[in-house]
């Protein structure tokens, strides 16, 4: 109890309640807007997070992450364009409830559920992160690089529709991550005569090539098509309070829906990698096959926006447990998070809580919150959020990429980062214009020297023998956790390939049908 | 060109590069002392899922329908990528600017340059967002938070 009670006294300071206040806010803006994700930002604030207190920084970046989460409704509700990825099922019955003219019950319902559901996240994550760091604290080196190589074996497997590519795309990052010099001998591996680069390759620069950089070179393509989307459809849309609070009263009165959808957000934001937009689905999915009105949903159904809005807001406390009590971030904001962790000289994973109880509490605590504060900010700012789907991308993307450039720089004063920053941006729209997935790439460069640390200590506490890494009972589970994984992303492989010879096939079998009737 | 060879090119890019980048960090290795293997395992992991990788994509190449002529596919391609391309160009220019321009002048042309670059046409407009962006920047990273802008011929 001291230490979550420590937590919420460096919650509680004026500056950090303005980190938190603030954070909601651009976590708003940020929703808001398509096309500048949560990860993006927190990868454009990172450079600026470093320049304030640990715990403001981390306030900052959490709070965003908990405002994104409730600001991609409002889009999906008013223009049926998610905001972010979590909100792709809220637009489903949300745009409905908008062309009925129901927009203000539909954000009513937003905000009351995503406050319901954020709260049972970060609350229940602040129940779990002691026990499950506690019992974290068993693990040796051998078990941490297992874990690191689970970490990345599983996001590469989960993320994107290809685990070949997600997996390539994870080890693509381990290797970059290895351009620094030798942990074991200080020797240079491969840095090209940089020095910036021999210490580690810097997050920052990476993350905000990998993220910013490539999201708004790729939103440029939209430059021009935006005016017609915000404008015509939000010209119309009046808030009214009374239709808001009949919203949140809608969303009061399912509590069974709200309590189901919020622990399937919290338990699938536990595991790397699923994401908001898969735990959406499936909350969503489970809120139709429960309802008494299932021919509702997709028309308009109060019951789908809760059930979406309410998983989407509690995935933000799911996937803080793994990435602070064992080092792996359930999502990209959290690998960001992790990574302005190490910058700031905090090492997750099971000794944060004997360490950084404080601050790791204090996190979570902020979580919860920023979580609360939706309702009165949702509120408050309703009317200048709608004023903000119009912003022209002609306009946002020049500034969002300045703002990326000066942050790069002043990271550590280096222009050599902001080229570096260049490269990642390059390499990261090369990425996905393949399908390939950009997320285990960051984990890579996150985890991969993680995973090497603990391979050399693992080899020489185990004088060099393989076996070392399955003695204990731990690593024998996460060994056949990673076989389950590597199997199950084989046979996904196996049956995508299938299911692509097997449609031309019956394409050609239907064409010969119809060629005979003919 | 075939439109078939622009696909392949397409496909083999990204491939192609990991696998230049790959013999480069392979062929820096004979000379270190390397006592646990890490690079060298990682870098055999990734070699192998290169040739999967490869593989599924050329499958994907030869199971697609013909496109049409090749000058079509690259006109099509240039109409949707043309505000990308010239992105990068833009910023790969600024990032170079930055050094001898300094903050105020590379940022001030570079905002400019792309409002207008991305389809936005009222000068007076484009000015006053160049001018008020380079100001905020100046005030967040300058003078509330103390740090350093690139230097330029004005000193910053």
């Amino acid at each position: 109890m001291e230490p979550i009670l420590e937590g919420l006294r460096l919650v509680v300071e004026p500056l950090l309640l303005l980190a938190l206040f603030g954070g909601v806010v651009v976590g708003f803006i940020v929703g808001v807007l398509p096309g500048l994700s949560t990860s993006n930002t927190a990868a454009i604030l990172l450079p600026f997070t470093l320049t304030v207190p640990v715990e403001v920084g981390l306030v900052l970046i959490v709070s965003i992450y908990a405002g994104a989460a409730y600001g991609g409704a409002i889009p999906a509700i008013l223009l049926n364009i998610p905001g972010e990825a979590g909100s792709a099922a809220t637009a489903l019955d949300g745009y409905p409830m908008t062309r009925q003219g129901r927009a203000a019950e539909a954000l009513g319902i937003a905000r009351m559920a995503s406050v319901i559901g954020g709260a049972i996240g970060a609350g229940a994550a602040i129940l779990m992160i002691g026990p499950l760091a506690d019992y974290a604290l068993r693990f040796g080196p051998a078990e941490m690089f297992l874990l690191a190589v689970l970490g990345l074996t599983v996001v590469g497997a989960v993320v994107g529709d290809n685990p070949s590519k997600g997996l390539f795309a994870a080890l693509l990052g381990m290797l970059i991550a290895a351009m620094a010099a030798d942990p074991f001998t200080g020797q240079a591996r491969f840095t090209m005569g940089f020095l910036q680069l021999y210490e580690e390759v810097p997050f920052v620069p990476a993350l905000i090539g990998l993220f910013a950089f490539t999201e708004m070179l790729l939103l440029a393509r939209q430059a021009g098509q935006n005016e017609q989307l915000g404008g015509v459809s939000t010209a119309g849309v009046s808030l009214s309070l009374r239709a808001v609070a009949d919203g949140v009263r809608t969303t009061l009165g399912q509590p069974v829906n709200v309590l189901r959808s919020s622990l399937i957000g919290l338990g699938l934001g536990i595991i790397p990698g699923v994401g908001t937009a898969i735990s959406n689905f499936v909350s969503y999915g489970q809120a139709r096959s429960r309802s008494r009105h299932p021919e509702l949903f997709g028309k308009g159904s109060p019951e789908g926006v809760v059930a979406s809005e309410a998983c989407d807001n509690a995935v933000t406390g799911g996937a803080m447990v793994p990435m602070l009590a064992l080092g792996i971030p359930g999502s990209a904001t959290t690998a960001v998070l992790l990574a302005a962790l190490y910058l700031q000289g905090i090492q997750p994973g099971p000794q944060v809580l004997r360490n950084f109880p404080a601050e790791a509490y204090a996190l979570l605590i902020a979580l919860f919150l920023a979580n609360l504060l939706i309702l009165p900010l949702g509120v408050l700012l309703a009317s200048p959020m709608i004023l903000i789907t119009r912003v022209k991308i002609e306009i946002l993307v020049p500034i969002v990429l300045v703002v990326c450039v000066i942050g790069t720089y002043a990271f550590r004063n280096s222009l050599f980062d902001v080229g570096l920053a260049f490269v990642f941006g390059l390499l990261g729209i090369l990425m996905r214009s393949r399908g390939f997935p950009v997320v285990p790439l960051v984990l890579g460069l996150i985890l991969g020297p993680i995973a090497e640390e603990n391979f050399i200590r693992s080899l020489q506490l185990g004088r060099y023998q393989a076996g070392f890494f399955v003695s204990s009972t731990i690593s024998k589970i996460l060994v056949l956790f990673l076989l389950l994984i590597v199997v199950g992303a084989a046979r996904r492989a196996w049956r995508r390939r299938h299911h692509q010879d097997a449609e031309p096939a019956a394409e050609t079998a239907e064409q010969a049908e119809s060629g005979a009737g003919r | 060109m075939s439109p078939k060879a622009l696909q392949i090119g397409s496909v083999l890019a990204l491939p192609a590069l990991v696998a230049v980048y790959m013999v480069a960090f392979a062929l820096a290795l004979p000379g270190l002392e390397i006592a646990t293997g890490h690079p060298i395992w990682v870098l055999a992991f990734l070699a192998l899922l290169l040739v999967i990788v490869l593989i599924q994509e050329l499958r994907g190449v030869r199971s697609e329908d013909q496109p049409a002529q090749g000058d079509a596919v690259l006109r099509t391609w240039w109409a949707v990528n043309r505000p990308t391309v010239t992105m990068i160009i833009l910023l790969g220019g600024y990032a170079l600017a930055l050094g001898y321009l300094g903050f105020y002048l590379s940022s001030a042309i570079f905002t400019a340059a792309a409002i207008y670059v991305l389809g936005y046409r009222r000068l007076p407009i484009i000015a006053l967002i160049a001018g008020a962006t380079v100001l905020a920047l100046w005030a967040l990273f300058g003078e509330l938070l103390d740090l350093r802008l690139p230097n330029g011929p004005f000193g910053a």
